[in-house]
Order: C-alpha cells, then structure tokens, then sequence
C-alpha cells in the first residue's frame, strides 16, 4: 500500500475521493501548518489535510449469512474510516465472522473492530 | 507410437489383471462421424462402445464448422467424397425427422465476380449435373433478385435448392442420445493410448482402462492418422487446417436468406455468409493451414473473415459481433475421405479425412461403415429398434399453452435465467440430466443456448452455476467451461465449501 | 388504472414509487431475479445517494432504502418473473414459477437496466478459456455469490464499475496486475482512479488493449500492447501471466423488449426516443434507467425515473405537440431526444462528452440561434452533465424544432 504523506515544505496534488466530482487538490505543508487548495467545499479541504497526515477509508466487504433461502453473503461497512494501514487487517476480522438470518440494515457485526473506534455494520437487511 | 516390445508386454500385464471392458464395436471419436456410426450400429444386436477424448460429445471440427449442409456439387464426380456427400445429403431429409434436428433447406448461392470464378461455377455447374443434383445457373440481375443485399458487383452465381443449414451440434446429441436408447454405450474423457491386435480381439488401452472389442471405427477427426498409426498404418497424414469464425446478433441474422458461398479457391469453399438454425448470422472461415492443432484466433484472421465477408455482402458486421471462434479441419494427405478398412489390422475400420463435406456426409460414412462392419462382424437387426429422438422440450418455440403444462408440472420451467436466448431453469435442468448429459457450461450453451445469446452469459452464468451445483451436488470449484482443468472459480471466498 | 413496471432495479422502484405517489390505483413491478435492487446488492461500495437521499450510502444501503418505499407503498412485487413479450397494446406477457401471465397494463415503465459488452463484442484474438468475466458478472460473484474467481487478474477497460471491481479483488486477496485503456484517458471518475487504482499501486495502461488471450484451459496469460489509430504500436507488447481478464469495456441498454414495439433505436443510446418525461413515441410506454441510454449515478436513475413514474399517471400531450434534440459535435449522448412542447414543466437536458473538457460552454440551439447556454469548469465522458431550462427559455421551443446540442471549448 502507497503512502502518500507529504515531505514537509512540498506540495502534492492529489484526487479528491470525498464526492464523484473529483477535485484536484494542491496539498502543502509548511512549518505553519497545512494549506489545500483547488477544493471547491470544505469536505475536500479538510480531506486534502487528513490525507497527508493520517490517510483514511471507509471500508466495504461482506461476511458469511447462514440460514437463509436465497443469500450467501452479508455486505457489511465500516461506520467510520479507517486508518489506510490498518484495512487488510479489519479484513481479517471481518473474513472470521459470520451471521444469521435475520439481519437488518445497520445491525452492529463487529463492535469496536480492532480497538480502532468504528464499527462493522450491515448494509442491507435480510429477513430469511 | 506403434506397440513396441516394451509397452506390448505392458498392455499383456494389463490385460491379465484388469478385467477389459468388452464390446464388439468400438468406435473412437464421438465427432458428427463417430456418433452418426454410433447411431446406425446400434440398429443392430451388437455391443457399440463410443470414446471420446473430450468431455462432451461432438469432437472438435463437429462443433465449430460454417453448419451447412453442401449440395454436393463441389466434390470431383467419382470420388468417395462425392458419393458420400450425395448420400449423407439424402439422408439428412429422413434423419433430420427422425431424430427432430433443426435443418433448414435455404439453398445456396456461390457467387463469381470475375471470369475465373466464373470458370469454377461452370465447373461446379458441370460437376453437379453430372452427379444429377439439382443446380442453376444465375446471372447477375436473377442472383441480385434471388438475394438482393449481395454485392452488385456480382458477375453470375450458381444456385444449389437442395442445400441448407443445421444445428451440427444438436445433431451430434440427438445422434448419440439416439444410439443411447438403442442400448449403446458412452465413455468420455477417454483418450486412445495404445491398439493391439491378440487372437481373442483388438485392446484398445485408453486413459481410462482396457477395453477388449471384435471392430474399432476410427473417427478421431483430427486424430485419425494417429489411431493409424497405433495400427501401424502410416501411408495417411493429417494436418489442421484453421477456420475462423464471427458470430453476429440475431437482430441481423436474417440479413441473408440463402448460404451466401465465394467461387472456391484450392484450399477451401471461401468465407460464406449464412443464417444459423438459431437464428444467428455467422461469417468465415478462413483457411490457414498448421502444423500443429491451434484453435486461436488471430487479429489477421478476424479482419480476413470482415474482409471476405464485406465482398460479398456489405454489411457493418463488426458493430454487431457477439463471438468469435476457430474451429480446425481434418485435411488428409490424400484429396479424398478415407472410409475402408485398415491395411495393416484386420478388424479396424478407418474413417479418416472427413474434412467438408464431413457434417453433410456424416449418414452417408455412417451407412458405409456398417457395410464394412458386416464384413467382420454379423449384422442382424434388434427388432425393437426405434428410430426416433427427441430432444427435451425448448420453452421459445412452445405456445403459451404447453408452457403452462410444463410449468405446472415444474415451476423451474417458468423461471428464467436466460434474457437473451430465453431459457428456463427447468431447460437447463434437463440438460444436466438427458442423455447424453452436458456437464459443463459449454455443455449447457451447446445443448438449450444459455450464454450462446448477445450478452454471453453475463446475467446467467453466475445463475447456472448455482443451477449445476444444485441438480449435480458440486462444489463450485469443480465446475468447469468445457472440462478438464477448465474452472471457473476458485472457491468459496469466506472457506464456506 | 394500471402502472406496469418492468425491471426491480433502482430505476424502477423509484418509478413504481413516483406512481404510486401520484395516484396510480395499481402499480405492479415485475423483477425477473430472487431479489429487488438490480445491480445494487452487488454494489457493496460507498459512493450512492449523496443527491438522492443526502447521504453517502452504499449500493445495498440505496436499495434498501427504495425497496422500503416499495413495501410501504402498496406496490405488487413479482419476483422470479421475466417479461418474455411486451406487445403494442400494452400486453406484456409474463413468465414466473406459477406460469405464463398476460398483463394487460394502462402504462409501461421499462426499467430494463443494461448488459454489459462481452469479449465477441470487441473480438479480443486469442483461446477461449475459462477466466474471462464482465466486471458486473465479477461483482455478483463475488460479493453476492461470494466466490473467489480470479487469483492472478487483468482488467481491460477503465470504466467505474471496473475500476470498483480491481479494488474489490486486491482487497480479496486477488493480484490485479494491470487496466489496460484503450482511449488516451481514464473511462471512470477521477477519484475512483485513485481510490481504486493508486491506492493499491494498480497501474493504469492508457491507449492500451489486450492483443491476445492465452491459456488452453483457464487463462494463462494476456498480451497487452499500446495502440495508435487502432493498431499495435511495435515493440510494446507485454505478457502478463494471469488467470483471469476482467472487461469492463461499456454497457449496452437492454432494448430487446422496446424493439418488439417497433419503436425507432437510436444509435447512439442504442434505446428508444424519449422525452423529458422519458416517454417513447408510443404514448403512455416509457424507459427509463439504463435501459434508456447509459447513465453514471444511480442519484440520477432514481431522480430521473420519478420524473417518469410521475408524468405516467398524468395526461399525456399528442405527439405532434414536441421538437427533436441532438447531440452534436462533442457531445456523445443527449437525453431527452425529444421536448414535448406546451407542458408545465421547463425539461432538465442530459447529456455527455465525447472526450475529457477543461472550461467550457454548453449551448442549445435552433437554426443556429441560441435558446440556453451553460457553463461548465471541466466535463468528463464518465459523467452526465445536466443543463436545466428556465420557463423563458422552453417557452421559445416550437413543435417540429430541431434543437442541438453542443458544446464549445473556452
């Protein structure tokens, strides 16, 4: 995995991931703090900013479903990002872990994952 | 190849302690040729035993060739070629009822746009007059009227009414579902290895044990000079020849109503433009002679077929495109089909050669096969013989009111998987469980047309395999393409299977 | 009055809502899988409803939401069921495990959604092995069947969906060597290249195809090779030993239904001409989603086909009543393509570029007179831009115009 932080006293360009316009950000870094430039909300500003320091994804995936009739598979979400680094090992986590039917829309399947303060919860509900 | 000392006494080893799978005709090779014999020789009180190397029925060149039936004016008068195409030809009418395959009598055009292709209709003319096969001459304003979306540049045509289309593949699985019920026997995934003729009969050792058998029918299309060769008959070769393929949607496959030929040239009949029985429109081939069997296609070969295509008809094929496909020729090293018996074993038949017209000959080579059989063998026919095949039901050609008894009967008749061709589970379930059986997704394509539609399985390839895993208790890694190592998937990807 | 819609997808749930809501006595939507929600279930990805519904959701979590609205509605869901005719009197017949039904509908809403190209459509040389998947076949398999289908994985095409489905598989344990592009840039959204992509230090070929697949049995290897006016450059082929290739090489509206109208197709939607109702030339049918030309969000599915849902339980105008749109120049694709004239709302034209543009002017016009014009920072052929107009501006349209859409680079 790429990791893109920025050398202090350097400016990058960067793609804006936070909507589908895709802003191209100039991102620098000077002793003062960070400036993002190019970002036409504060979304992407404050993007620009985290992406150089600690980079974050919010992350999607799916776990085992038993129990029901026509699915196999359960897509979960992270409820919050995640740091870069740490998304193959949630993964892990997430890979361990099966569930039941019946499940709904937002039910936690992983509290707290790996102690990093998000959740893994369900994106779609399943009654059988 | 040819038993040595060493593998001789291997084979003797083999025979003394497995017990040898027995039958009286074996025939290798479960192409148009071999399952045609299949059929016809199970008309009688005979123990048949069909092999194929492959994983399904129908060969190689059986299911990938232009699916015309030829009228029989091309071969040179005289020829076994000639004769056979004559007959297969005849026999087509009577076996195309009997065993339900789509054929289609369309007539064909073969179209000359220069003085010498007009010498080589003219011979073809003279050709098919002589062996009393109905033919025409046509110029350029009656060819134009005939088929009007030819090429304009068109100087002449010859017009051939007993020529059509049909379903090859189709054909192949109704000739060996046919010979199935008549009490033959099937073995797939069954490679030749080694012949060798013992005073109590010919062994045949294959990749999947020994079998013991009075007659062997060599059909193995590609393979026939190898089988020869296992024999010790090496006066005969074979080399591949390429013929590349495009299939087109069906919203156009009605662009022509006739086989649309070239003149022919000295290494083939020329890329044709023709309607499939399904519908399709399919152009090719061209005609690359090999070394080796390779069933790519090639940039080249593609914009050859475009190209040839575009002269005889213009037409924007490419825009409308869904497959592309090489299919090999079994070219012999003589001008002719070999069908006689073997000059070095007694008790093996040869079928060898059978490049086009083989599909259109096949009844024919079927019917001389027998003839050589009853040499060796006697012939007496099984009094409950039954002629007849049907295939299981295609829900797209059924009214309304036979697909309701259907459904009723199986709901999987009323669910459907296959947008572009319109095919139900329940179709699909029966190809899993007719005979002969399709065991993988080609199988299933080839035999109710699921993934052969414009979308090539996009939406129901996922769908038939969760079909397959359900009606033959398979785990998802096991299910395959077209056999062999051909998997689809991996696994399961959380461990679950 | 009955409201028939065909397709459970996003573009007909929210349709068949829209309806409803309008006061359709009946409406019926008719899904031919197990499941409503078409492609989204197997769109477990972020990036869904920022528009529609405010929040970034994933595809799942978007339908959901619609399939909820369907439920409280009191729409009729048939699952299992597939339109196998439609007929010009608005018969459409059906198949489902309880048998063949003939629904004799008041309106039509097809929301049909798209089929993905195949390898036969672009002729890629080569065996025929197994391994070879359209990226949406790769999704459903792979999240929603839940199957490892690739370990070793090439993608050709640069499209959202395949970008999405690279990423899905390296975070599946999968190595995806390479997207090769045919065109000089990139078919998706800037920011899935680089969540996707360079993330995952996936390369990206531009102006590059696969030449040849390889492999008896299950891909072995793709030939990859750089390209210029449609030919190989020499000297750049390169093996990439995989066993598995990904196309995601553009959706085809699945107009098999619409045709059996005898509807006109146009070329360059490869559906039907609809209004801004999204109404065909026959009145009371209409197409919607991607089964009316192919769009980027499902925001605008779902926003567009409510337009139709609505509109379907309202009056309709005689046709004689509308003007013709096309797209000229770099402009790829307009929707509407035709305006019916004298209704009460001003329309709300979509379209999309041909190729990438920096600053730029879009501008509607008749006999070279100008009706609107907008301007835009940048525009990409992976997004549908939309042009709104103002009452004065529709006003100007007469019946039998012939308007034009175009776009100038500033």
């Amino acid at each position: 995995m790429k990791d893109d932080r920025l050398p202090r006293g350097k400016t990058i360009d960067l793609t804006c991931i936070i909507c589908p316009v895709g802003c191209t950000l100039h991102v620098s870094s000077s002793p003062a703090g960070v400036s993002v430039l190019g970002n036409r909300c504060s979304k992407g500003a404050e993007y620009g900013a985290k992406e150089i320091t600690h980079p974050e994804r919010f992350l999607q995936s799916t776990v085992l479903l038993l129990g029901s009739a026509t699915e196999r598979r359960l897509p979960v979400k992270t409820d919050g990002p995640v740091p870069k680094d740490k998304l193959f090992d949630v993964l892990k986590e997430i890979k361990k872990v099966h569930v039941h039917v019946p499940v709904n829309m937002g039910d936690v399947i992983i509290k707290n994952v790996l102690g990093l303060g998000v959740n893994v919860v369900a994106t779609r509900t399943i009654e059988n | 190849m040819a038993a040595s000392g060493g593998t001789r006494s291997e084979l003797d080893q083999i025979a003394k302690n497995d017990n040898p799978i027995n039958c009286d005709v074996l025939i290798i090779g479960a192409g148009i040729v071999g399952a045609a014999a299949f059929r016809e020789l199970c008309r009688y009180k005979l123990n048949v035993l069909l092999v194929d190397a492959n994983h399904d029925v129908g060969g190689d060149a059986s299911k990938a060739n232009s699916a015309i039936l030829h009228g029989g004016f091309d071969p040179n008068p005289g020829t076994l070629m000639s004769k056979l195409n004559h007959d297969g030809l005849a026999l087509w009418f009577a076996w195309s009822q009997e065993l339900s395959v789509d054929v289609e009598w369309t007539g064909s055009l073969v179209l000359a746009f220069n003085e010498s292709e007009i010498n080589e209709i003219t011979r073809l003319y003279e050709n098919g007059k002589s062996v009393k096969i109905p033919v025409k001459f046509l110029g350029r304003d009656e060819t134009l009227k005939r088929e009007p979306v030819v090429n304009p540049e068109v100087k002449a045509s010859l017009y051939a009414p007993v020529s059509g289309i049909i379903d090859p593949f189709q054909a192949v699985v109704a000739l060996v579902g046919n010979g199935l019920k008549n009490g033959g026997r099937i073995r797939l995934d069954t490679r030749v290895e080694e012949i060798s003729k013992r005073s109590d009969g010919i062994y045949v050792r294959t990749s999947s044990g020994l079998i013991r058998t009075k007659v062997v029918i060599n059909a193995a299309g590609l393979y026939a000079d190898q089988i020869m060769r296992m024999a010790g008959e090496n006066w005969f070769s074979i080399h591949p020849r390429r013929g590349q393929y495009m299939i087109l949607d069906k919203n156009v496959g009605n662009l022509v109503r006739h086989v649309i030929f070239r003149a022919p040239t000295s290494i083939g009949k020329g890329i044709l433009v023709s309607r499939t029985t399904h519908g399709n429109l399919l152009i090719g081939p061209t005609a690359e002679d090999l070394d080796k069997p390779d069933k790519r296609t090639t940039a080249e070969g593609l914009a050859t077929v475009l190209e040839s295509a575009k002269a005889l008809v213009p037409f924007p094929y490419e825009r409308f495109t869904i497959a592309q496909y090489a299919g090999l020729r079994a070219i012999g090293s003589i001008d002719d089909f070999v069908v006689a018996h073997s000059r070095t074993m007694e008790g093996l038949i040869n079928a060898a050669g059978i490049k086009s017209p083989g599909l259109t000959a096949a009844p024919g080579i079927a019917k001389e096969l027998c003839n050589l059989v009853s040499a060796l063998v006697p012939l007496e026919e099984k009094a409950n013989f039954d002629p007849y095949f049907e295939l299981p039901p295609i829900l797209r050609e059924l009214p309304y009111k036979y697909r309701e008894e259907l459904i009723k009967g199986n709901a999987a008749f009323g669910h459907m998987v296959c947008r572009c061709e319109l095919v139900s589970e329940g179709e699909i379930e029966n190809a899993l469980k007719m005979e002969p059986p399709a065991r993988d997704l080609d199988g299933i394509k080839r035999r109710v047309r699921a993934t052969a539609g414009r979308c090539q399985g996009g939406f129901c390839m996922p769908r038939i395999i969760d079909i397959m895993r359900k009606e033959l208790n398979l785990p998802y890694e096991n299910i395959t393409k077209f056999g062999n190592k051909s998997n689809v998937i991996y696994g399961d990807n959380r461990g679950n299977e | 009055m009955l409201v028939a819609v065909v397709g459970g997808g996003p573009a007909g749930m929210a349709a068949a809502v829209a309806a409803k809501n309008a006061g359709a006595d009946n409406v019926l939507l008719i899904e031919r899988a197990e499941r409503l929600g078409g492609v989204l279930p197997q769109c477990i990805h972020s990036g869904f409803g920022l528009n529609y519904y405010g929040r970034d959701l994933t595809g799942p979590e978007f339908a959901e939401y619609l399939r909820q609205d369907v439920m409280q509605s009191g729409i009729e869901v048939w699952l299992n069921a597939m339109v196998i005719e439609a007929h010009h009197d608005k018969t459409l017949v059906v198949s489902k495990p309880d048998g063949i039904s003939f629904v004799r509908a008041d309106v039509i809403i097809f929301a049909v959604g798209a089929r993905e190209r195949p390898r036969g459509a672009i002729a890629i040389p080569g065996t025929r092995p197994a391994g070879i998947f359209t990226a949406g076949t790769a999704q459903y398999m792979i999240n929603v069947q839940g199957l490892n289908i690739g370990n070793d994985v090439f993608m050709l095409g640069s499209g959202d969906i395949g970008l999405i489905t690279a990423r899905r598989l390296t975070l599946e344990g999968a190595h995806v060597h390479g997207v090769a592009e045919l065109m000089p840039f990139p078919g998706g959204l800037a920011r899935n290249i680089q969540q996707c992509l360079k993330d995952y230090d996936i390369p990206l070929f531009l102006s590059h195809t696969v030449t040849e697949v390889l492999g008896k049995d299950r891909v072995e290897a793709v030939k990859v090779a750089q390209m210029e006016n449609g030919y190989v450059v020499p000297g750049t082929e390169k093996l990439f030993p995989v066993d598995t290739l990904i196309l995601s090489v553009g959706l085809l509206p699945e107009a098999e239904l619409i045709k059996q109208l005898g509807l006109t197709i146009l070329p360059y939607t490869g559906s039907a001409a609809v209004d801004q109702y999204f109404q065909t030339e026959l009145p009371g049918v209409f197409v919607v989603g991607n089964g009316a030309g192919i769009w980027d969000l499902v925001d605008n599915v779902a926003t567009s086909a409510s337009v139709a849902g609505e509109a379907s339980v309202k009056q309709f105008y005689e046709p004689s009543q509308e003007a013709t749109l096309e797209p000229c120049g770099d402009i790829r694709v307009v929707l509407p393509q035709r305006i019916a004239i004298g209704v009460n709302n001003p329309p709300r034209i979509w379209f999309r570029v041909k190729r990438p543009l920096g600053v730029c002017s879009v501008a509607l016009t008749c006999d070279g007179k100008t009706i609107a014009r907008k301007g835009y920072a940048s525009l990409r052929p992976a997004e549908m831009a939309e042009i709104s107009l103002k009452l004065e501006q529709y006003n100007v349209i007469e019946p039998g115009d012939n308007l034009q859409l175009t776009v100038t680079p500033l």
